[in-house]
Parts: C-alpha cells; structure tokens; sequence
C-alpha cells in the first residue's frame, strides 16, 4: 500500500502524449536549426552579390545621365533636361551611398575615386548644361569633352570594381557553398542522430510501458489455461496499466478463493453421499444376517398366524398370544424395507420380543417400560432396540433366574429423546464399554450371542451414530461388573 | 532491479531530456559556428591587402602612377612607398592595377585629378602635357612627386630618383674597365692605338628624358676622364622604339641583326636589360659584347653570374618609394619639401653578385 502512495500516478495518457510531445520537440529543434541555418546562408547567399547589383545600378544611373546630358546638348529639348535632372538627382543620391573614407581596402579605394570622380564629372556636366544655356558653344563642348573623359573613367572604375568584386564575391560564394554542403552534411547526420534517438526512446518507452502488460497478457494466458497458482504481478506504474494489474492480482485472489470454496462444497457432498452409501451398506449388512437367520420368515410368519388361528379355535388363549406376538415379531423383520421407522414401532417391536422371551424363560424377565408417550412418533433406524434388548437378555440376566429386569425408558432431555435400556445383569468393565463404543472389539472379545448370528452392537452404534451425525447419540454406562448396563439413545427431536 | 525497473519510466524520460539538451546545445553551436564561417567566407575575399590589421588609422590617400606596373623595378618602388604609407598612416596605391582597361600615365594623372587624391607619385616625363597635368594637379591642392624620371619645369614639389650624371659616370666607368681588361688580354699585339671599343647607349626615342642625356653626357665624362688606355671608345646612342614592349623589343633585335654588334651596350632601364639579355642569347653574341644593365631583378643577378651581363646598377628602389611618400608628407606639414632626393645606387659585378642572388632567393623564398 506504502509502494502505492510513493508511486508517481502519471496516466497512460500523459505518458503517450509525453512520448510524442518529446520526439515532437527533438524534431522541432532539428528543424528550427535547419530553418535558421538555410535562412541564415540564404541571406548571405543573397548579400553576396548585393555589391555587384549596387555597381550595376550605379553604371545604368550614370549612363542616364551621360545620355540625357548629351541629349540636350544636341537637341536642347526641356524633356531631355527634365530627364538630365532627374537622372542627375539618382545618380547623386546612388554615389552618395559609396564609401568617402581612406582605409586600407583597395576597393574602399576605388569606390571612393568613383565617388570623387563622379563628383566632379556631375560639377563638368552641370557646367556643360550651363553654358549650352548660355549658348557659349566653345565652352559647352570643352566640358563635354571632358565629361566624357570623365564618364569613360567612371565606367572603367564600376567595371573594374565590379569584376574585381564578382571576382571575390564569386569565392565567397564558392566558400559559402561549400560551408553550406558541410552544414547540409552536419545536418543530416543529427537529423540521422535525432531519429535513432527518438526511436530507441520511443522503443524504450513503449517496451517499458508494455511490459506490465505483457506480464499481465502472460497471467491471463496461465490462468486461461486455468493454473491459478500465480504470483501477484508487481506493479509498476500506476497508470492504468497498473490498476488493470492490481485489479487482476486481486480477481486472481479471488478466483482461487472461489475454486477453493467450491472444492470444499464437492467434498462436503461427496462425503454426505458416501455417509448415505455407508448407512443404507450397514443396514443391508443388518438385514442379511438377519435374514441369515430367518430363513423364510413369511413362510415362518404364515405358520406361525396358522398356528395362532389353530390355537384360536382349540381356544387356548396363552398359545394363541404366544403365537401371535410371535408371529407379529416376525412381521416387524419382514415388512417392506423401510430403513427409517418410527419409536413407538420399535417400542412395540421390544414388547414383542420380551413378551416371548417370558415365555420361553417362564416369566423370568421383568420388563418395566415408561414412554412419554408425546415423544414416540421421532424416527429412528429400524432394528436398533431389539438387538439392544437382545445383548441386555443375553449377556445380563439370562443367567439370572428370574431376577433379571430391563427397563426401557423413553423420555425427552435437553431438546434430545432420549431412550434408555437398562439391565440388571452383568455389567461391563470400563474398557469394555470403551472398546464397544470405539468399535475396537475383535470377534473373541464379542460375546457370542444365542444363535450367534444376532446383529452385533457395533453394527447399532455405527448406524445410529451415521443416522444422528453425533458421535455421542449411543452411550453406554455401567457402574462395574455385575452392576448392571445401561444402553441411553440421543436421538434428535423433530 | 526491482528499484531500476520502477524508475525506469523516469529514466528513459531523463535520458531523453538530456539528449534533447545535447541535440540543441550541438545544433547551437553548430549554428554558431556556421554563422560564423559564413561570415568570414563572406569577408574572405573583401580585404585583399593587410593594412587593415596594421592597427594604424589610414587618413591620406596617396597614388603612384607608372606604366609597367609589373616590372619588378616599380614593384618595388611601391613596396618601399607603401609600407612608408601604413607607418605613416597613408594608403598608397599604385593606380590602375585594379582597372580593366590600361590607361597610360597621363590618363591616370587625370584621374586620380579627378578623384581628389591627397598625393601624387608619377614617374613624369618631360613632356607638356604632363607638365601641365602636375600643374593642374598642385593647382587642385594634390602635392606631385616625381620618381625616377622627372619633369623639372612643373610645378612638382619633388624629384626623387637616380642622379643620372653619375649613374652616367658609373657606367664610364665600367667601359673605361672593360677596355682596360681588353687591353690586358690582347698582348699580342703591340699597339692598341687602332683598336675602338663601341658602346652603344640604348635611349629611348618616345620619353623626352632628360635624365638619358644627363647619363650619357655622364657616360661621355667619364670615359674621357678616365680613359688612360690606347683603345679609343666610341659612344653613340642606339634609339629604342619604346611606345610599347612590343616595338622595345624589335628595336632592340635589330641592333644584333646588324652587320657589327657593339662591343658594349649600355642599358638604361630594366626592360632594355633583360630585352638585351635574351637578345644576346639568341644571337649567340654571349662574350663578344658587354652588357652593362640596369637594376638587379633576380634575372639580371641571374644574368651576371652566367657572365652574360657584366654588370648592372642596383638602385635602391624601395628607398627611393619611401622618399616620395615622405616628401608628400613633409610637404603637407612644412609646406616645402627639398627639390631633389637621390636613393642610393650600388654597383652589382660577378664579384659581388652572389650576395644579391642569396638575398633574392631568401625573398623568394
């Protein structure tokens, strides 16, 4: 979170219009510098021949005036003298633009003459308009004369100075020409310079801009793939690349909390599936062996309500109850699979069975039962209390002789129906009951029923236990050896 | 490489930054430095001459007038003239070096007239014309110097040049020598009395020089002066058509296509020397005639240790330029200026000739 704070949020935006405004302003100065170069020579190259244009200029003025004086001299029109002083007044004005002092540069010089010169040629020529004026033609004629004179050096002066100036000028030119080409080949190699540069910084920058998102591209692949086992991707800016990482990591995170909820769920179901499984297992092991042991109960049911008719019309009323609590004993086994019965059918069923224990033991068992009676509707697995009953007649007061008692009791405790089978008989030791309760018991240790062939007490614990989900739905208490057993029954109130 | 990889953004945002410090730091300087070249290209070819850089403030405008600018001899005397100059704060020219057309001396007298100069050095001649164009010009208030050749009867503050009377005397000199040398080698004979040795002064037809008759009349008083051998010598003058270089030399040419070459001849100036020289070579004459030159041009010194030339006047031609320039300029503080200024003249034989040759060698160099 610290990192987030210090990191610089520059938008993705800003980085792009960066990149661009950069490369932007490299070219820009690259250009400016041509620009400003190429203007720079282009004034020069200009001003090269400036000199020669102004001498050009100076020699056409002065043959204006050369021409227009001798026009008047020999037509005397005014347009002739108009143009002569008109010509005269350029000229005057050109040659006043030339150089008046005495340096050291031979061309200085020479301009100075031409100025000097015409001067005086312009002073001759005024003389010359003067005296045509004035019709004196002797002196006319001597100052044209040596106007003329005058005029042929000037021209002489201009040409020569031009040519000398061209001549110079031309080197200049050359010089400059080939400072140009160098300036054109410095140029090229910074624009050269310029455009490596803005690529490897463009290269650089996009690379470094791309790689989160690469590494995130990389991620998403993996976890299309559906390898979820990622490290978090480090964030490296906090544009919006970066927000799309950390939102990433994070619905990474997420996903992998998910996926792990829902294994939990299938596992919790797999489980609860496999508990059915084992359940409806055990109770299938419970009634084979029960049905080991009754070999054709209906035929043996059949019978035996035979029997109790038979009883019946002989009108012997104790063979006739025996027969039918019997046969009614019997029914309870062989009705229709229902793995679930109610607490009152299971009551019943033990009155069945104790019924007949007393009268093939002669009444030797004393059978207490207290039911709350608002309580037995709760279900319960089926075959539960009759082999309880069984292992109490068994293994507590059969050896009793007529002083053995059970009683049941079924009665409501802290939310709980509880339904307790107690015996007078031998009793257990603590480990035993331990080991019972634990399901630890070898075959030796298991005291072998009458048959030996009844459904053991570890197969009652196991069902109960998977039928309430509660590990302490069976207990079992004894006080010691031959103190009696109780067997209680947690079941869970509806 | 966590902490490089977070900054990285920032480091290649600063590296690019500095690169664009870089870009524009060089395209500054490159800038600069074009600016820079360019105007020096600019001005490269503006100030042919270095006086500029003298550091003196040149204030007066000083011309030398002369045809044959180009002879080493004028040259010279401007070299001299113009390195007085920048001492002296003058700008001298030798005009019509610059001119497209090329304008005699009178001509340029006139234009530099024309031009308001503040000085004139002119190699005059005797002539009216340029008597009256001195005139103008010390009328127009341009103080005239004349150098070498002279026109006494203007109005020129200065004469500066040889003494052509002893120049004159000089070479009498040199052909009472040659005779005495010829004397010394004919022993043979007994008597000399009827042997002559002619000398042929070579003047020029078309300058109306005062100075060439000054030297010959100094050539006649020598040689009768000095003359103390039996040979008799005899002087005459051989008229050189000098209108241009061309006429010069077939007027020379025509002295060798006669039927007797003279024994000596005597040049008066530096392209008659080297006219005669060659002449001498062609016609194969080299040691049946003597030349005594003028002026010490490396072909001349060339000429001498070659045994072509047997000797020739060395007038010391920068000097006589420094002369003029000050003339003019004593002549602009004092008002006058002496009327006659004589530059040095050294005599230069095979025996002394090699110091002159090394000399202008160095120069050369």
């Amino acid at each position: 979170m610290k990192e987030k704070h210090a990191r610089p949020t520059i938008s993705l935006q800003v980085k792009l219009s960066g990149i661009f405004i950069m490369a932007s302003i490299l070219i820009f100065i690259v250009n400016a510098m041509l620009a400003l170069g190429i203007t720079n020579m282009t004034n020069e190259m200009d001003s090269v021949y400036r000199d020669n244009l102004k001498l050009n200029e100076l020699a056409v003025s002065l043959s204006e005036v050369q021409t227009s004086m001798t026009d008047y001299l020999n037509t005397k029109t005014t347009d002739s003298l108009e143009r002569y002083f008109k010509s005269e007044q350029d000229y005057y004005s050109l040659i006043g633009e030339l150089n008046n002092e005495v340096t050291g540069d031979s061309y200085d010089l020479m301009e100075k003459n031409i100025r000097n010169m015409s001067e005086e040629y312009l002073e001759t020529t005024g003389y010359a308009i003067e005296a045509k004026r004035g019709r004196n033609v002797e002196k006319y004629s001597a100052e044209y004369d040596k106007a003329s004179r005058l005029y042929n050096y000037i021209n002489t002066y201009i040409n020569s100075l031009n040519n000398e100036r061209f001549k110079s000028n031309s080197s200049n030119f050359t010089e400059l020409i080939s400072a140009f080409r160098i300036f054109e080949l410095i140029t090229f190699f910074i624009m050269f310079g310029a455009v490596i540069g803005s690529t490897l910084f463009v290269i650089g920058f996009t690379s470094s801009l791309m790689d989160p998102v690469r590494k995130l591209a990389k991620s998403a692949d993996e976890v299309a793939k559906g390898n979820f086992e990622l490290e978090n991707i480090e964030i490296i800016s906090g544009d919006e690349i970066g927000v799309v990482t950390g939102a990433f990591n994070k619905m990474v995170v997420s996903i992998r909390q998910y996926i792990e909820q829902i294994k939990e769920n299938m596992e919790y179901e797999r489980s609860m599936q496999e508990k059915e499984l084992r359940i409806e297992a055990t109770l299938k092991e419970a009634q084979l062996k029960y049905l080991q042991t009754q070999i054709n109960p209906h035929f043996l049911f059949n019978t035996l309500n035979a029997g109790a008719q038979l009883a019946m019309m002989e009108e012997a009323q104790r063979t006739y109850d025996y027969i039918q609590n019997t046969a009614e004993f019997f029914r309870y086994n062989v009705r229709e699979g229902n793995t679930t019965v109610r607490l009152s059918d299971e009551i019943a069923l033990i009155d069945h069975y104790i019924y007949i224990l007393n009268v093939r033991f002669s009444g030797d068992i004393k059978y207490e039962k207290t039911v709350d009676e608002t309580i037995v509707d709760v279900l319960m697995p089926s075959m539960i209390l009759q082999p309880i009953v069984e292992n109490s007649v068994n293994h507590g007061i059969k050896e009793m002789e007529g002083k053995g008692k059970i009683s049941l009791r079924v009665y409501s405790e802290d939310g709980f129906v509880c339904i307790s089978v107690k015996d007078n008989g031998a009793g257990m030791s603590k480990e035993m009951i331990d080991k019972v309760l634990s399901g630890e018991l070898t075959e030796e240790e298991k005291p072998s029923p009458v048959g030996a062939h009844g459904i053991g007490m570890d197969n009652v614990i196991k069902r109960l236990r998977l039928f309430t989900d509660r590990e302490d739905s069976v207990s079992i208490k004894s006080d010691g050896e031959g103190k009696g057993t109780e067997v209680i029954i947690k079941l869970i109130k509806e | 490489m966590k902490r490089k990889k977070r900054y990285s953004t920032r480091n290649i945002f600063f590296v690019y930054s500095l690169m664009i410090l870089i870009v524009a730091v060089i395209s500054f300087a490159v800038s600069m430095y074009f600016s820079r070249m360019i105007k020096a290209a600019n001005q490269a070819g503006d100030s042919p001459s270095a006086i500029s850089e003298s550091g003196v403030e040149l204030n007066k405008y000083y011309v030398m007038i002369t045809s044959d600018r180009e002879l080493d001899f004028w040259q010279s005397v401007y070299k001299g003239a113009y390195e007085e100059g920048l001492k002296k704060g003058v700008s001298v020219e030798l005009m019509g070096e610059n001119l497209s057309e090329d304008y005699d001396e009178k001509e340029l007298m006139e234009i530099a007239i024309a031009s308001k100069v503040d000085g004139i050095i002119v190699y005059a001649d005797d002539s009216l014309e340029m008597r009256s164009l001195i005139d103008e010009a010390v009328y127009e208030g341009i103080p005239v110097v004349t150098v070498y050749g002279d026109n006494a009867n203007s109005s020129r503050i200065c004469y500066v040049g040889v003494g052509s009377y002893n120049l004159g005397r000089e070479y009498g000199k040199q052909i009472v020598k040659i005779a005495r040398e010829y004397e010394l080698s004919n022993t043979t004979a007994s008597t000399h009395m009827n042997d002559v040795i002619k000398v042929a002064a070579l003047v020029n037809s078309y300058s109306d020089n005062s100075n060439q008759s000054l030297v010959l009349s100094g050539i006649q008083n020598a040689v009768s002066t000095e003359n103390n051998t039996q040979i008799q010598i005899e002087l005459t003058q051989v008229y050189v058509d000098n209108r241009n270089t061309f006429t010069t030399e077939e007027s020379i040419r025509d002295i060798f296509r006669g039927e007797e070459a003279p024994d000596v001849i005597v040049c008066l100036n530096e392209t008659d020397t080297n006219c005669v020289y060659q002449s001498l070579v062609d016609y194969n004459k080299v040691g049946k005639s003597y030349i005594l030159g003028y002026y010490d041009s490396e072909t001349i010194l060339k000429g001498i240790s070659r045994n072509v030339i047997y000797s020739t006047v060395s007038v010391d031609t920068q000097q006589m330029g420094v002369y003029c320039v000050d003339a003019i300029k004593e002549y602009e503080q004092n008002g006058n200026t002496s009327q006659y200024m004589p530059a040095d003249v050294t005599l230069i034989d095979k025996n002394n000739v090699s110091e002159y040759l090394v000399e202008t060698g160095e120069v050369a160099q």
